[in-house]
């Protein structure tokens, strides 16, 4: 009986859900639609600008993470969260011997080494990606609560402010520095051989060396960039806060996985997009602000995410394992 | 190539592999599984390095350290496994890793329009009907998959191609026109090495054969001169060894891969 229905009605539905976009965009509004009704300040246009400047952060480090997990061999970096924290911290104390704005110039390398630390771990040390960077997650927050004693820093020159809190023409900044990094990465991704390189490592590995691609140097410059986006991550959220906090990234590496995921970037890599990663940055943003607005503390928020995650993971099973119909006889 | 030898932890997979080729020959490469005739052709394409031995070419000895060396010596290689990209479409296979790109504002952007054009002209030359170029690979069937494997080798206009085992999964119609594209390569002067367990193929497009058996070389010789009987012998070792070709093509004076004159001096 249940199979017999899952084998008319599945194909169609699976249809529906390989065009991630789409159900994204459907899920989109039915979070709009769900908030509306528990609260009718959802989408007032304050609202909206405040989701966009929301986006700069998830987005930024989802970037990175997409590209990481798109690369595949169980490629994933939980450090984000902590380089973004680290590199906010070392912005904070550049800041204090030079100008801020030579000090933000100046921790995006250091973001950027933080990474490569990753990619040398990940890739040419070859501990298992999952491993190594849980390894730094700790290890870069435990330096940045180190040098701060855990104490949050303030004291940033209030013009520094217009990175995290400014608008241009209406249009959050935040927002903008988050399509300032999006439009390149498409163009690499979509438009040149490295883009077609990370999809076709993440595809097969062997191949990629087969056809004369060095699967290492992918990953490991796609660590490295990650490392740089958490820099700028870090350099958003200290001048949203005028503060750096030694914990500011917390619970970032699950929000930058959770879009990735949701976007549609397949968990095993080899394919996704980073319209898919936007969309689901917003997404997420949404839910984010909808619970706050709602009254559900920030704890509950993340498990919530988490909990998504989970959901969309095993979706991507279903859809990725040859639909419902194999995990309905799978499992009887 | 001289002396090469290659183990992967303790399994010998080629011992003091003595192989040479000229330009305008098709040379077959048979063996049980196993045997290492794989294995040979990716140290020929750099995706192995050997323990021992060295490759010369035109009397120049080489290294390769990867495909790409091999590549740049003229050297393409349609692999056993066909090295695919299963979600990748057809184009973006047949140009991986050697993506034909365009200048646009001091940045190289692909250039798709040319990179669909050529991989169109690729495949209509080996006569290979696809619905479309856009679909990923994995939903091609196996002779397809092998065709466009094939179509990436010769859009590198080498001067060398292995083929392991290109007809495997092909149906009758579509071997032929391997085989008759193979002949075609030979007759634009290229060299060619054809592996393959279907002995009538290997007889009816082969000039010269060499059969190894547990890694070792262990019957050469003109297909004129050899019969699929005397070849099955050595294959399966009934027969131990038999070498039908002048010491010239053997020992090699020169020990080069590729020898214009060498192919004609010696044949007999
Ligand atoms: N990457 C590898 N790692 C370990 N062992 C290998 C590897 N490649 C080949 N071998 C071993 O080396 C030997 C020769 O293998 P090879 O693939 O060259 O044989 P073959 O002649 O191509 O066989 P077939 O006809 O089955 O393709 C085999 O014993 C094989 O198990
Ligand atoms: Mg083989």
């Amino acid at each position: 009986m249940l199979a017999l229905r899952s084998r008319t009605v599945m194909p169609s539905l699976g249809r529906i859900f390989e065009s991630r976009l789409l159900y994204l965009t459907m899920f989109i509004g039915v979070i709009i639609t769900i908030f509306s009704i528990k609260s009718p300040y959802f989408i007032v246009p304050a609202n909206f600008l405040y989701m966009f400047k929301y986006t700069g952060i998830i987005g930024i480090l989802g970037l990175g993470e997409t590209l990481i997990i798109l690369a595949g061999g169980g490629g994933i970096d939980l450090s984000v969260g902590s380089m973004l924290s680290l590199s906010g911290v070392l912005l904070y104390f550049l800041s204090t011997m030079v100008n801020v704005w030579l000090a933000v110039v100046l921790t995006v390398p250091l973001g950027l080494f933080l990474g490569a630390i990753n990619g040398v771990l990940c890739t040419f040390v070859g501990i298992p990606p999952f491993l190594a960077t849980l390894a730094t997650m700790f290890a870069y927050s435990g330096i940045s609560l180190g040098i701060t004693r855990g104490v949050a820093l303030s004291g940033f020159p209030k013009q520094f402010g217009v990175l995290g809190e400014g608008l241009i023409f209406g249009v959050p900044v935040q927002f903008l520095v988050l399509l300032f990094v999006f439009i390149p990465a498409g163009i690499m991704l979509r438009l040149t051989s490295f883009g077609k390189h990370i999809i076709a490592v993440g595809n097969s590995e062997h191949t990629a060396l087969l056809v004369g691609i060095s699967p290492k140097r992918v990953r490991f410059v796609l660590y490295v960039i990650s490392g740089g986006l958490a820099a700028l991550g870090g350099i958003l959220m200290d001048s949203w806060l005028l503060t750096a906090r030694p914990d500011a990234g917390l619970g970032y590496e699950l929000r930058a996985i959770a879009v990735a995921i949701l976007g549609g970037t397949h968990i095993h890599g080899g394919s996704g997009t980073l319209t898919g990663t936007l969309l689901a940055t917003i997404a997420i943003t949404m839910i984010q602000m909808g619970l706050q607005l709602v009254n559900v503390n920030a704890v509950w928020q993340l498990g919530i995410i988490g909990l998504l995650l989970v959901f969309v993971a095993v979706l991507n099973q279903v859809i990725g394992g040859g639909g419902l119909r194999k995990l309905i006889i799978r499992w009887g | 190539m001289k002396k090469i030898s290659k183990a992967f932890g303790g399994v010998i997979a080629l011992r003091d592999v003595d192989f040479r080729l000229f330009e305008g020959e098709v040379v077959g490469l048979v063996g049980d599984n196993g045997a290492g005739k794989s294995t040979l052709i990716k140290i020929l394409s750099g995706v192995y390095i050997p323990d021992k031995g060295d490759i010369y070419i035109g009397g120049e000895r080489v290294e390769f350290r990867s495909p790409l060396d091999a590549w740049k010596y003229g050297i393409a290689t349609v692999y056993q496994e066909l090295a695919l990209a299963d979600k990748m479409n057809v184009v973006e296979n047949i140009f991986l890793g050697h993506e034909l790109v365009k200048n646009v504002l001091g940045l190289r952007i692909l250039d798709k329009r040319r990179m669909r054009q050529r991989a169109g002209e690729l495949l209509k030359q080996l006569l290979i009907e696809l619905k479309s170029l856009d679909v990923p690979v994995s939903k091609l069937s196996g002779g397809q998959r092998q065709g466009i494997a094939i179509c990436r080798a010769l859009n590198l206009e080498a001067r060398v191609i292995c083929m392991d085992e290109p007809t495997a999964s092909m149906a009758v119609g579509e071997s032929e026109r391997i085989l008759d594209f193979v002949r075609r390569l030979r007759e634009q002067g290229k060299a060619v090495i054809f592996i393959s367990h279907n002995l009538e193929h290997v007889f009816r497009v082969v000039d010269r054969l060499v059969v190894l058996r547990h890694g070792r070389v262990v019957g050469e010789g003109y297909v004129e001169d050899l019969d699929k009987d005397t070849v099955v012998k050595l294959i399966t070792g009934v027969l131990e060894n038999l070498n039908l070709l002048g010491e010239e093509v053997r020992e090699g004076t020169t020990g080069d891969l590729l020898d214009r004159n060498g192919s004609k001096k010696v044949r007999r």
